[in-house]
């Protein structure tokens, strides 16, 4: 079990910002005080305040029984997305404690609120902070926390962006094929997870596995396909970023030889493919040195750069626009050496799950508030 | 101050900064496009489909070349068009060398630029600016800002941002009219805003046969395609397609202040869960504080985004079938709606004047212009 130092960096003042802009997490519990919210409650269970407002945000001209059941599996969702988190990041008996609980149908939303609520009064009885009844704010902030990860869920799930990657993924797997045209495919052996390497119409060959030259991922599922938030969550909490900033949501990784092979794919690209654009964000971290991401990790040797490939969606072929049949879909490109690509799968502080768990390790007080766990974790210590 | 003076009165060069990035750096004077190694090597080499290839490969995959050229220079006849449509009403009688011919049918994109490259050294034969050919410039120049031209209507045309706005535009409208439910039309004897309307917000709407004004950034009245906005947009403030939010737009007018507030509160409440209206930017006090420099100091009204949930087919693994698109929402009082109509300042038609007058200096560099104006 992890002690409270381990799990509250010293460095705080980051949380602030990001509850500022994702209220519900914050530990001072504010948004059940509020007076509309406060109103809401005391109407009691006859009240659709809180189901209209879901409605009207995110599910419009739907019954109260379905906003509910959706909305209670967007909470569901993030819960989960946060567990997982959990389970990877920390060892079993830490993540047990913090596992968060799903929550459960049927589903009241006045009721549920009120039940936050009254821990939240509950807890404070005692004035002070000394004082608190620590079980009840927790309880209060489960609440609080569950429904503002429904939120973000929603948000996600019907941001344009995430439903564009998730609708023309294939045809931009397509484009780069089309733009490469990988053939002749040797088998290759000794190179940890790769099997394959591929000539390209770049004149660049490519390392990858045999029917895949190169790796591609969608932000929002992880490697089974399946819906997977973890990450864009910590993004969006980390970085400020909301859907729409993101330029990651889909990721394209190409290996290639060495750094001259590198520098001449980014050739490649910036004068066949983007002449006559610049490669927007485009970033070289050199091995040892820091990425201007903090949380990214230190000798992550790799180029990334955002391009937009003309896609030939069907709401660009029904557009209002004659002949026009393309729509421009932002994709980020990443290209690593052989040498890169082995260190990131045998040096753990490259490998890409360091980096997560870097980035989970500031994730986590956002959602287990140190004013909230820090007595509770100590009790359990004890 | 002379007419050349007068012109380039808002020639700012920060603004100029702009020509930094690709596209933009097509209009630069400074002929980037002609100068670049690329460029150069091809029409020397007489590389007759490399300008295609280009095209194609960023903006029109799978074409053929005829296709290619035909689809582009349609796109920069769109701009061109949008460029003239902007001069016509900005420029009164000193419209002469502004105006810009379309590019004809058929385009061979390889002689175009080769034609421009040879103007541009043939222009500058004599080597010091003061002797360099302003003319043969003119037409170089006319030719590498008719590409970037089309090349940002496509970029424009192939925004999923774009799109978007002309694909749910109706359900947006929609969504607007089932949230306010606009109903009871009552006489109000205002000129301009002869009906006000009820509406489930507890506030009466200001309009007319329509209770709220609603518009689609690249569709104009008559739901043609327009550019104009968005290319000075662009422009000035350097922003690509995707960073732009307000490509639909809907305007409310409510009698006062009271009646904003109760609005603002019915947007907040109905619809926000967290209550924080994204991108809020607050009322204005009349005359005191302005937005930026485009926009009027005196310019009152209350702004923000919201993101209307339209219904979609769901895509898996997603189940919902609603996709939120961005909505810029703006709302006036009636003494901002007097204030806007009555004062030449905050005017809609006066900011559009004082954006042209910005971006008229990146569309027709001084460098380029000056000689043929002076010389006419």
């Amino acid at each position: 079990m992890l002690n409270v130092k381990e799990l509250y960096p010293e460095d705080n003042e980051y949380l602030k910002d990001i509850w500022d802009k994702h209220p519900f997490f914050d530990p001072s519990l504010f948004h059940i005080r509020r007076k509309d919210v406060v109103k809401a409650i005391e109407e009691g269970q006859a009240s659709y305040y809180f189901i209209n407002q879901v409605r009207n945000s995110f599910i419009p001209e739907k019954d109260n029984a379905t906003v509910q059941i959706i909305f209670v599996d967007s909470m569901n969702k993030g819960i989960k997305a946060v567990n997982e988190l959990l389970s990877i990041n920390f060892d079993k008996e830490t993540s047990a404690f913090l596992k968060l609980e799903e929550i459960k149908l049927p589903f009241n939303f006045s009721k549920f609120m009120r039940e936050a609520r009254d821990d939240f009064i509950k807890s404070r009885s005692g004035k002070r902070p000394s004082n608190l009844n620590y079980e009840k704010l927790l309880k209060a902030y489960e609440k609080m926390r569950a429904f503002g990860l429904g939120y973000r869920i929603l948000l996600i799930d019907e941001s344009p962006e995430v439903l564009s990657c998730l609708s023309h993924h294939h045809l931009i797997l397509k484009w780069f094929n089309d733009q490469f045209k990988f053939s002749n495919s040797k088998k290759i052996e000794n190179i940890e997870d790769l099997t394959h390497v591929f000539e390209t119409k770049a004149g660049v060959n490519i390392y990858g596995k045999e029917k895949n030259p190169i790796s591609s991922r969608l932000k929002i599922l992880d490697e089974n396909g399946s819906l997977s938030y973890g990450s864009i969550l910590m993004k969006m909490f980390l970085k400020g970023q909301f859907p729409d900033d993101i330029n990651d949501h889909v990721r394209i990784e190409f290996i290639v030889k060495n750094e001259k092979e590198r520098e001449n794919l980014v050739r490649y690209f910036r004068k066949e493919i983007r002449a006559m654009e610049r490669l927007e964000n485009f970033e070289e971290i050199k091995e040892g040195k820091k990425s201007d991401n903090e949380q990214s990790a230190v000798g992550f040797d790799s180029v990334k750069f955002t391009i937009r490939p003309p896609i030939p969606t069907q709401r660009a072929k029904d557009s209002i626009f004659e002949n026009l049949k393309f729509e421009r879909i932002p994709v980020e490109v990443q290209i690593l050496t052989l040498k890169a690509h082995e260190q990131r799968i045998k040096n753990p502080e490259i490998e890409h799950k360091a980096y997560k768990e870097r980035q989970f390790r500031r994730f986590f007080p956002a959602l287990f508030p140190k004013e909230i766990y820090e007595k509770l974790i100590e009790a359990n210590s004890l | 101050m002379d007419l050349v003076d007068k012109l380039y009165e808002n020639e700012d060069l920060e603004k100029k900064n702009v020509y930094s990035y690709s596209p933009f750096s097509y209009f630069s004077p400074s002929f980037s496009l002609l100068s670049h190694k690329n460029v150069r090597t091809a029409v020397i080499n007489k590389d007759y489909e490399h300008f295609i290839e280009i095209i194609r490969r960023n903006l029109l995959p799978g074409i053929g070349n005829r296709e290619v050229e035909e689809v582009f220079r349609n796109a920069m006849n769109r701009g061109i068009n949008s460029m003239n449509r902007l001069c016509l009403e900005n420029l009164g009688t000193n419209l002469d060398p502004f105006i810009i011919e379309e590019v004809p049918y058929p385009l061979n994109l390889f002689s175009f630029l080769r034609e421009a490259s040879e103007d541009w050294i043939n222009a500058r034969n004599g080597k010091k600016t003061s002797t360099y050919d302003s003319k043969l410039l003119l037409e170089a120049y006319k030719r590498t800002r008719a590409f970037g031209l089309g090349y940002i209507i496509l970029m424009i045309d192939e925004s999923p941002e774009v799109l978007n706005s002309l694909r749910h535009r109706n359900l947006i409208r929609q969504w607007i009219d089932d949230s306010f439910r606009f109903r009871s039309p009552e006489n109000t004897g205002i000129d301009d805003l002869p009906l006000s309307w009820k509406t489930d917000a507890g506030v009466r709407v200001y309009g007319n046969e329509d209770p709220v004004r609603y518009r689609v950034k690249v569709l104009d009245e008559d739901d043609n395609l327009k550019y104009s906005s968005i290319l000075m947009k662009m422009f000035l403030k350097g922003e690509f397609p995707e960073s732009i939010k307000d490509y639909v737009g809907v305007e409310f007018i409510v009698e006062g202040e009271d009646s904003r507030d109760e609005l603002l509160g019915f947007f907040r409440g109905e619809f926000k869960i967290s209550s924080r209206l994204e991108s809020f930017k607050p009322p204005l006090i009349y005359g005191i504080k302005k937005r930026s420099l485009m926009s009027s100091p005196k310019f009152d009204c209350t702004k923000f985004i919201m993101r209307p949930a339209i219904q979609i087919e769901s895509v898996p693994p997603l189940q919902q079938g609603y996709e939120r698109i961005p909505l810029e929402v703006q709302i006036l009082t009636l003494k901002g709606q007097e204030q806007r109509k009555n004062d030449p300042e905050v005017e809609h038609r006066t900011y559009k004047e004082r954006q042209f007058k910005q971006v008229f200096p990146l569309w027709f560099p001084r460098e380029i212009y000056e000689p043929i104006i002076r010389n006419t």
